[in-house]
């Protein structure tokens, strides 16, 4: 049973891989609070969808998909640049205006891709069965764009995103445009959410305009899983731990809906994945210390600096 | 003290203000009017109390502040109005946060990377090769003495202070800019780093006849190496000391003019720092 769950996990959770890989490129890389990546990824869910139906290769599907998501974060790119909104406000208006495209581009809810070819369908020409054809294109999209990330993040052009995503002020100093580098970071990571998108409906075979919701979520709670495995602040460690990050959380939910959890109670279960990640990561070690007096001590100033440094900022 | 007519002077800023807007809504002229030549290879300490206009007018050099009046000149370009990133292959800066000057998840070599990418002024979508970069970061490390030539691969994050400020002035020297600016480069190290970086420093920019602008709260320093010394005070430069006039100059003397200005009397720490052994 426990390798039918695992094997579940790998099947889906390989499918959200680009998602997890272009929050990372996003808040991780680029430090861009960016929830505009809910909104691609069902604007590429669309796009794939209504292109399959139409009998396009899955290809032509699917890379489509993704130049969708990278308008979609460019159009946040640019309210942040032409009218400095803030990029958390901008992103939240360009999801929530995403929704509509959605339906806009599927004139209706909901697509079915019943007949069409996928990304998926050579499985059953090659004959293999529906799970293994997933996993293997699965593990293809991954290990493409886990290398494609690789690449990028190590070329000048990768250094000067990395650069820009970690201090403006010195990415500047060094020559880096950097408002042109946090355009391209919100694109790239926008088109990844947006194949995402993609690969789930083509596998799923039908688009809902409802899947995007929580996704961000979702993505979220694999990639924290995912850093927790890691410490390193290099690429290559932390692209493998991203990927085992999202198969992990697959299992844990495969895992809880096998033992019966009810499935209503998912996202709350996404969420508090989230939330004890981040809790284990940054509390861990003081909980443990404060078993003793001067331990309870010291997490009584680290609690009293964070209140003391807490900044706000404002959205508008 | 103005470069000789002929030559094109380095760094030139004309009638140059810049001014903020406080909290309360008024009005704070940080820079007033400065207009200050200086020729190629010299080697400027400016000093004065907080607020007198000294990092905003570094900052209007390196472009990271665009002035409100007036021009800025480097080496007979205009760049009054060019954003910082397009200015570096012509002015570099040194910050007094060392977390300001390299990308700290980055190695040392990467930095140097990016350095050579920015003075080129093109971000490739391939790696420069490291051959190259770790060529040129060996040239200007090795003179630091620090070892840190053989540590290229080393996460600067995981790097002391003093280690990074110096990778900074090296950094900023990769294809020798017209014009280096120093912003209390030392301010933030121990005595012993301190005097490190800045020996550093100045071996570097000597080697190189790289125009310098360094902000320092040290007087004694800035009297000993600098070529020519500047003071400010609101906004404006108030001494203006060069060749053989700074010989006669004693820190107590730029003390006192200094007490004056600002209101008040010499501090213990400079009553003491004047009676240290030179």
């Amino acid at each position: 049973m426990i390798w039918n769950l695992f094997e579940i996990a790998v099947q889906v959770g390989l499918l959200y891989v680009p998602l997890v890989l272009g929050i990372y490129l996003a808040m991780g890389v680029m430090s861009l609070p960016d929830l505009t990546l809910q909104g691609s990824f069902g604007v590429g869910g669309s796009t794939a969808a209504v292109l399959a139906v139409h009998g396009h290769h899955p290809l032509v599907s699917l890379g489509l998909a993704m130049l969708a998501g990278a308008a979609t974060g460019l159009v946040t790119a640019i309210l942040h640049m032409t009218l400095r909104l803030n990029v958390l406000l901008a992103s939240i208006l360009v999801a929530t205006a995403a929704y509509s495209m959605c339906l806009v581009i599927m004139s209706s809810g909901n697509v079915s891709l019943f007949g069409s070819e996928t990304a998926f369908s050579w499985a059953a020409d090659a004959g293999l069965s529906y799970r293994e054809g997933t996993i293997v294109t699965g593990v293809v999209v991954a290990a493409l764009l886990g290398a494609a990330m690789l690449w990028f993040l190590r070329t000048d052009y990768g250094l000067s995103l990395i650069a820009s995503g970690q201090n403006i002020q010195t990415a500047r100093g060094l020559g880096v445009r950097t408002e042109s580098r946090q355009a391209v970071g919100l694109a790239v990571a926008n088109a990844f959410a947006a194949l995402s998108g993609g690969l789930v409906v083509h596998n799923q075979g039908f688009m809902d305009v409802t899947i995007q919701n929580g996704v961000i979520v979702i993505g979220l709670a694999g990639m924290m899983l995912g850093l927790s495995f890691t410490r390193s602040s290099r690429v290559l460690p932390i692209v493998l731990a991203l990927v085992a990050g999202v198969v992990v959380y697959r299992f844990a939910v495969a895992a809880s809906l096998q033992i019966g959890l009810d499935p209503n109670l998912l996202q709350l279960l996404t969420a508090a994945v989230v939330v004890v990640v981040i809790a284990v990561r940054s509390q861990g070690r003081s909980w443990l210390s404060s078993l003793t007096t001067s331990g309870r001590r010291q997490r009584r100033i680290a609690r009293t600096r964070f209140y003391e440094e807490d900044r706000v900022a404002s959205f508008i | 003290m103005p470069a000789s007519s002929d030559l094109v002077p380095d760094l030139l800023l004309q009638g140059c203000t810049k001014r903020f807007v406080a909290p309360g809504r008024e009005l704070v002229t940080a820079v007033d009017d400065l207009s200050l030549e200086v020729a190629a290879g010299t080697f400027v300490s400016i000093i004065g109390s907080n607020g007198a206009g000294k990092s905003t007018t570094l900052a209007m050099v390196a472009g990271n502040l665009l002035a409100d009046e007036g021009h800025v000149t480097v080496r007979g370009r205009d760049v009054t109005t060019l954003p910082s990133w397009r200015r570096i292959a012509l002015v570099s800066r040194v910050r007094q946060n060392p977390q300001d000057n390299m990308v700290s998840n980055l190695t040392i070599e990467e930095n140097f990377a990016l350095a050579l990418a920015g003075r080129r002024g093109r971000f490739p979508l391939r790696r420069t090769s490291p051959g190259k970069v770790r060529a040129a970061a060996q040239e200007l490390l090795e003179p630091l003495g620090m070892g840190l030539e053989n540590r290229l691969g080393a996460v600067s994050g995981s790097l002391s202070g003093g280690q990074r400020q110096a990778i900074a002035v090296a950094m900023a020297c990769l294809g020798s800019p017209a014009v280096m600016l120093l912003d209390e480069h030392v301010a933030a190290l121990d005595p012993n780093s301190a005097a490190r970086v800045n020996a550093a420093t100045e071996r570097l920019v000597r080697e190189r006849k790289i125009t310098t602008l360094m902000v320092t709260h040290d007087m004694k320093h800035a009297l000993d190496h600098a070529d020519r010394l500047l003071m400010m005070h609101q906004g404006r430069i108030v001494v203006d000391v060069s060749g053989e006039q700074l010989t006669g100059i004693t820190p107590r003397d730029l003390q006192q003019r200094f007490a004056a200005l600002s209101g008040g009397s010499l501090s213990d720490a400079s009553l003491l720092a004047e009676s240290s052994p030179a």
